[in-house]
């Protein structure tokens, strides 16, 4: 049976989001046999991951990350790219965070990793203030459209799809939202399709063969922050090897 | 490779998020709703009212550039 690593922080807005809808992936894993190890809160430190990582067939890690980091609770570095990207050797890896897939996931995947999804640019959503507040954030309906959509890139991994079918379930997940929130008279509702926008773009689905990525940048923007040349480098590099 | 007019950007999206901004109900303006990522260097988190996003797009901080970046994407999206 296929092992499973989850590390899920929980300490601030973002990570609470994120740990919580990540539940629904731990507790739905072993519909598809596959066995979880869940690193949850004060458990997700880099001890406890490096423990369970050379037993683990995938790696999910939801929490905060950045071009070359990723981290678990409290902002403890768990996976750095330089130093130890090879940790995810064999082992197709999710990380839902900010700009993961620009320098870690082409390292991890030069380094072995069979398949890296994650996002190139800042995962950003729109919350509701209250709903966090009351502790109640799995029913938040404008933070809702963007969890659910980062669990897509979960299930399909775990359902055994191919990478493009990973990558394209996600993408038509952000787009059923899409047109949900297109069709809601809700004054929040352009914000929330700009940044399902927003997410859509930045997702990135990362081989030895290639990747997989939404090409459509505005031509004003291709100077600026949108574009990850670091990462079309490295796959470049990698291409050639 | 041409470099980004950020300040012709700015002013198409400040128009379009100063009219979203007067379609809000009050206790929304002062809200913060939008969770835009983490500051790379401290892992903060950077979260937005509406009223600080139309204050970081008019200043062109790099905040601002983000909120202007995802704006003018969706446009363009819209458009297609």
């Amino acid at each position: 049976m296929p092992r499973l690593l989850v590390v899920r922080s929980s300490f601030d807005i973002a990570t609470k989001y994120l740990s919580s809808y990540a539940a629904k992936i731990v507790e739905q894993a072993p519909q598809w046999n596959v066995e979880v190890i869940d690193l949850y809160g004060a458990d997700a430190t880099l001890q406890n991951f490096e423990a369970k990582i050379s037993d683990c067939d995938l790696f999910f890690g939801f929490g905060h990350a950045n071009k070359d980091v990723f981290t678990g609770q409290n902002l403890e570095v768990i996976l750095k790219a330089s130093v130890n990207a090879d940790e995810l050797t064999n082992k197709k890896a999710y990380i839902a965070g900010c700009q993961a897939g620009v320098t870690l996931g082409p390292a991890a995947v030069k380094a072995g990793c069979p398949e890296f999804y994650s996002y190139q640019s800042d995962f950003t959503f729109v919350y509701d203030p209250t709903a966090y507040n009351n502790n109640d954030v799995l029913n938040d309906v404008y933070a809702q459209a963007f969890f659910d959509s980062a669990l897509t890139t979960g299930y399909a991994i775990l359902a055994g799809k191919t990478p493009k079918e990973v990558f394209d379930d996600t993408i038509n997940r952000y787009d059923y939202w899409y047109d949900y929130w297109k069709k809601q008279n809700d004054p929040l509702a352009d914000d929330v399709m700009t940044w399902l926008n927003w997410d859509r773009q930045g997702f990135i689905a990362i081989t030895p063969n290639g990747l997989y990525t939404e090409p459509k940048t505005p031509s004003l923007l291709t100077a600026g922050i949108i574009l990850p040349l670091g990462a079309a480098a490295l796959l470049l590099l990698l291409s050639r090897e | 490779m041409s470099q980004t007019d950020w300040n012709r950007l700015r002013d198409v999206v400040l128009q379009r998020l100063k009219a979203k901004y007067d379609s809000l109900p009050d206790y929304q303006r002062n809200l913060p709703l939008f969770h835009i990522g983490q500051d790379p260097k401290t892992m903060t988190e950077i979260v937005l009212t509406p009223n600080q996003a139309i204050r970081e797009v008019e200043a062109l901080s790099e905040n601002g550039k983000k909120v202007i970046a995802a704006v003018y994407q969706q446009m363009q999206r819209m458009q297609q």
